[in-house]
């Protein structure tokens, strides 16, 4: 199954610079904030070096204590300060992340139905939860750290420079040792994450399969195969986390090796200077504590680049999505008003993969109101002319017109109120029921939504629910009420399905297989109570049941990719074909 | 032992690990690696300790070295730093490489005892939560557990610095030292009221990341109905809301979390202040040094990183512990069904089977159809006893009471195969065969699925089998299910997706790959019934309304 991309290194960096613009103010804001406190907290080392000097000297106690007072001063400034920067850096980190989140869901939402059908729904998955995750991890705590590190870094080396500028000097000694460690460490690491990320999104949708497939494991005994089959994607993660372990290792000697060198060397220079009467004891005293208080800073900087890199690469995949080419949106296509409804494909042929055609050239003519029924073997490409009727896939040859115009080039709200695809499989959100059903803005009101419901066959379901149509659901491999959670079941989800499909209300309606999963009665009861809704719609059915093809206005026999019989059902039964042969052997089995 | 078998509190220890509680299951998680623990405390200690000590040396160093002129003093002062220093490369070295390998193991351990419970623990984890949900729990969880996991060599570090500053620091006053051990623990102290709030805002907060990432996760899911009949709109305004929500609880949690960083420069820099003033008098009185002064202002400077550690140490446990009670909830869930307390075992040879709450008997070597409407899938997973049995919904097999059977020797016989059954991901070989079961063309041939299998790409089967559509999934369930031939094979309707000339096919290979063994299959399809050995209806009354077709 494939993957949705990476976004690029450029993109992210154009959404970086772009958010950064968005929000301006909020971080002229936090930077000046932060920046302050720096400033006003580097002056504690000056006023201690000055407090040196002045004891040197010889001084009164009262000297002493008016130089505690300021120390004191500067100290609650600092601190009000820091929180101050603190709680905006965290408010504008919240701010980002929930744009970014949006972003996600808001590009999800556009995904084409035919990428949605052909890509990992794991990797989607875990893009949206485990992600977005890292991401806040990375925003809402490593921008604010960052951002205070590299402010106290570079105020810090500068207060150092004006207090004593040849001793500071020693302090260029980490430089190098700093830059053989960032670019020996950073592309490593930038590997080492995205194979966690990734093998991470394989153990997330390994743990998902497992628990849904629970029954089957238990049944066929098949635990261990499975934990096998577990155990391959830990092969990767565990590895992949050691080498990561020994990055960071390695990295961390580096930054403690920049961090005791300029020490020696301030102190050696610091000697000559002190011999030659170049700086006096306080001053020396001052920039050696800034040294000091440099490791700090400069550690958190090393330690949330670390964060900041998950985080980027947790965005690379999050924006990933959104560099997808959305659906039926594109602005510079027609929108033609289609004249009429009938359904018109002409040499239509399709393929999923190059190479792998699935249809080969189908002519077939829909009449407004016109009821046909679609049979044939599994994997004839029945469901895959359904989908292409729907407008979900594009021809690769031939066209698929509705009343005249390619449905690839209807708008999507235009495609919806002609055409609606209902496939056997059903969702159902865990929402209330009315979110469920209230798929457009037409359908909210209640008096439609109940009508629906009743249509579905879901009257009496709904009386026995405890409030009614904001009941909340979710879905379920069975019926429950446990705790007044409900879980909807897959039969029921079609029924559901159903009702979302009357409150459409569309002109034309392709069912595939749409109450498959219901009990032949159940189905049977549905049908009927569906008739007066489709009347008069365009009603194209995939079907297995060869009881509805008796109802059909024509019936279309799909075997190998082509339309091999059709014609209204007593007539094929009256060739003697492939469609006869196969109800007379239904019958027989129903007597 | 006697105990009555407690179907979802039954186990309480999975693998070793005790998942009675958060507290527990950390404890005998960190059990599993005592000695990368040890080791990372270890080192840890040498990476910080030299880094705390260091501010005494410099003290001495521009006392004796500096401030003296005595060369020869500075030298050796320096040659005890880059000892140091080499000590602190050391540590830094190996005490973060082993917290990382801590930190990778303990992730992926929870990942493994999440996976692998659910896996053993059949469908009853599946009943009870949702497959995301615990795809977060082993993922999302471990991560915050093996966050705190690796915060233990730092912490301990952290205390053991102190302790060693506190000795180093005590005969060179007595006054400063006593205030700097009294102090410093005192400014940590000083942030607990702070504790509790944030706390209960961070829980709040993850509670709404938690909703905000479900529903993603289900809007992912249902994407496909958002895309064909609309509703973006109202998912997306739902999940703005959502989002909206946890921006909300973040900058709850800010407010709280801002003032700690208040308070974590607030306080340790009210005792360096102390520490000063007093030291400068004592400067002034003659009883210290300069550089003494310098090595108290550093070493109280240099204790502000143990506070950090401190109660970074907090925010890392609370997280922890959350997340362990929500792993806990997985490895909670028991294996269903729990064993009887007397076992028997089922008589060898062909098994009829027997059903109380509906009187009706399956002949053994027979293929029976039966018609159950809407009550199938429960009737169909009594029959095998898939998970806890109803008080009234006993079922024999060969004359013994499927409740005193253990369940391997249950799933060694008889087999229940589902139309909706997952297929796994991986190689489609792989997954039809059982060992001992029947040559996998055998099942192949009689479930139609030829053209299936010529299908996949590189016989590898996607994510649930996806690609393909609903009737192939379905030959390929029935094939897997036929290969594994189980005594008593129960099939809940095996062909509802699958086309009617194909079902008619199966059907019929079906009846003649089976013959002389217990086959029931729950379909009311015509098809089925037209090669069954004993058809029955659950319902009798609803004989009259079936169409004659």
């Amino acid at each position: 199954m494939r993957r949705f991309p990476l976004a690029d290194a450029a993109r992210v960096r154009r959404w970086i610079i772009d958010t950064a613009l968005a929000n301006k103010a909020a971080f002229a804001v936090t930077l000046g904030c932060f920046a302050a406190s720096t400033v006003v907290g580097l002056i504690a080392p000056r006023l201690l070096g000055h407090l040196l000097d002045v004891v040197v000297a010889g001084t009164t106690v009262e000297t002493i204590d008016g130089l505690a007072l300021a120390f004191l001063a500067v100290l609650i400034v600092q601190a009000v300060l820091l929180r101050y920067a603190r709680l905006r850096g965290i408010m504008l980190g919240e701010k980002l992340l929930a744009s970014a989140r949006r972003g996600f869901v808001a590009a999800t939402l556009r995904l084409p139905l035919a990428t949605v059908e052909s890509t990992s729904s794991g990797d989607l998955m875990s893009r949206a939860t485990s992600d977005v995750d890292k991401l806040d991890e990375g925003l809402s705590k490593a921008v604010p750290e960052i951002l205070v590190a590299t402010v106290t870094v570079v105020f810090t080396a500068v207060a150092m420079l004006l207090t004593a500028p040849l001793p500071a000097l020693g302090m260029l000694i980490a430089v190098p040792v700093f830059v053989v460690a960032v670019r020996w460490y950073r592309p490593r690491m930038r590997t080492a994450i995205d194979v966690e990320l990734a093998s991470a999104a394989d153990a997330q949708a390994a743990i998902a399969e497992t628990v849904d497939g629970g029954r089957v494991l238990d049944q066929l005994g098949r635990a261990p195969r499975r934990i096998t089959v577990n155990a391959l994607v830990l092969g990767v993660l565990r590895p992949n986390g050691r080498n990561q372990a020994r990055l960071i290792g390695a990295f961390d000697a580096g930054a403690e090796l920049a961090y005791v060198l300029p020490l020696l060397a301030i102190l050696f220079i610091g000697w000559w200077s002190y011999q030659s009467g170049l700086v006096g004891i306080g001053a020396l005293a001052a920039v050696v504590l800034y040294a000091q208080a440099l490791s700090d800073p400069l550690y958190e900087l090393l330690k949330w680049v670390d964060e900041l890199m998950t985080g980027s690469a947790a965005l690379r995949r999050i924006l990933g999505v959104e560099q997808l080419r959305a659906d039926h949106e594109d602005t510079a296509r027609p929108n033609p008003r289609p004249e009429g409804h009938e359904v018109r494909l002409q040499g239509v042929r399709f393929g999923y993969r190059e190479g792998h055609e699935v249809v080969h050239g189908v002519d077939l003519e829909i009449a407004e109101g016109e009821r046909v029924v679609l049979v044939g073997p599994s994997g004839a490409g029945k469901s895959t002319l359904g989908a292409l009727i729907a407008g979900v896939y594009e021809p690769t040859g031939g066209s698929v017109r509705i009343g005249g115009v390619p449905v690839t080039e209807l708008g999507l709200e235009r495609i919806r109120e002609q055409v609606v695809l209902l496939t056997q499989e059903q969702h159902v959100f865990s929402a209330s029921l009315r979110e469920n059903l209230a798929m457009t803005e037409s359908g909210s009101a209640d008096e439609p939504m109940l009508a629906a419901l009743r249509t579905a066959g879901l009257g009496d379901w709904l009386g026995e629910l405890p409030a009614g149509l904001d009941t909340m659901i979710s879905g379920g491999v069975t019926d429950t009420d446990v705790d007044g959670a409900v879980t909807v079941g897959a039969a029921r989800a079609q029924q559901l399905a159903m009702a979302r499909l009357v409150l459409a209300d569309p002109r034309i309606v392709v069912l595939d297989e749409a109450t498959s999963l219901l009990d032949a009665d159940s189905a049977r009861e549905l049908d009927r109570s569906m008739a007066a809704t489709l009347a008069g719609r365009t009603v194209i059915v995939i079907a297995h049941r060869l009881g509805a093809a008796r109802s059909a206005d024509r019936v279309a026999v799909v075997e190998g990719g082509r339309i091999t019989e059709l014609g209204p059902h007593t007539e094929l039964l009256g060739q003697e074909g492939a469609y006869a042969r196969l109800f007379q052997r239904w019958s027989a089995g129903a007597r | 032992m006697v105990e009555r078998p407690r179907p979802w509190l039954a186990c309480t220890v999975v693998r070793g690990v005790d998942s009675r509680g958060p507290v527990r299951f950390l404890r005998s998680l960190l059990r599993r690696r005592v000695g990368l623990i040890l080791g990372a405390v270890v080192l840890g200690s040498v990476e910080i300790v030299p880094t705390a000590v260091l501010p005494l040396v410099i003290g001495t160093a521009i006392d004796d070295g500096i401030a003296k002129g005595d060369f020869d003093a500075l030298v050796s002062q320096v040659l005890l730093m880059a000892a140091l220093g080499a000590a602190m490369v050391l540590g830094g070295a190996f005490g973060p490489y082993l917290s990382g390998l801590l930190w990778t193991h303990v992730a992926w351990d929870v990942e493994e005892l999440v996976h692998d419970h659910s896996a053993e623990a059949g469908g009853a984890v599946r009943k009870r939560l949702r497959g995301g949900e615990v795809a977060t729990a082993g993922t999302t969880d471990g991560y915050h557990i093996a966050e705190f996991v690796e915060f233990i060599g730092a912490i301990v570090g952290a205390l053991v610095s102190f302790v060693v500053v506190a000795v180093l620091l005590f005969p060179r006053s007595p006054l400063l030292a006593t205030l700097v051990i009294v102090g410093v623990p005192l400014a940590v102290l000083g942030i607990g009221p702070l504790v509790r709030p944030l706390q209960r805002r961070q829980s709040r907060q993850r509670e709404q990341v938690g909703e905000a990432a479900t529903m993603a996760a289900d809007i992912v899911a249902g994407l496909r109905v958002l895309r064909g009949i609309g509703g973006e709109r109202a998912f997306g305004e739902r999940f703005d809301r959502a989002s909206e929500r946890v921006r909300a609880a973040g900058v709850a949690v800010g407010r709280v979390d801002s003032w700690f960083s208040f308070g974590e420069v607030l306080l340790p820099g009210l005792v360096t202040v102390a520490i000063t003033w007093l030291g400068a008098r004592l400067v002034v009185a003659g009883e210290l040094s300069v550089g003494e002064l310098i090595a108290f202002y550093g070493a109280a400077a240099y204790l502000v990183v143990p506070v950090a550690v401190t109660t970074a140490a907090i925010d890392s446990v609370t997280s922890a512990l959350v997340a362990a009670r929500k792993v806990c909830r997985v490895l909670e869930i028991g294996i269903e069904p729990a064993e009887p307390g007397s076992p028997r075992e089922l008589p060898p040879g062909n098994l009829d089977l027997r059903d109380a709450e509906t009187g009706l008997v399956f002949p053994a070597g027979r293929l029976t159809v039966v018609d159950a409407g809407a009550d199938a899938a429960g009737f169909a997973e009594r029959l095998v006893r898939l998970g806890e049995a109803e008080p009234d919904g006993r079922v024999l097999a060969g004359g013994v009471d499927l409740a005193e059977v253990p369940r391997a020797g249950l799933r060694a016989r008889m087999l229940l195969a589902s139309g909706g059954d997952l297929l796994f991901s991986g190689p489609v070989q792989e997954e039809l065969a059982t060992e001992g079961g029947l040559p996998v063309e055998r099942a192949v041939h009689a479930a139609q699925a030829e053209e299936v299998l010529g299908q996949i790409p590189d016989g590898l089967l996607d994510e649930r089998g996806r690609s393909l559509s609903g009737g192939q999934r379905q030959r390929l369930v029935l094939t897997r299910a036929l290969a594994t031939d189980p005594d008593v094979l129960v099939l809940d309707e095996p062909t509802s997706a699958v086309d009617a000339h194909t079902e008619a096919g199966i059907a019929a290979r079906i009846a003649r790959l089976r013959a002389g063994k217990t086959t029931v299959v729950f379909s009311q399809s015509p098809l089925w019934t037209d090669v069954a050995d004993v058809r029955l209806r659950v319902t009798p009354e609803s004989a009259d309304e079936r169409e004659p077709v």
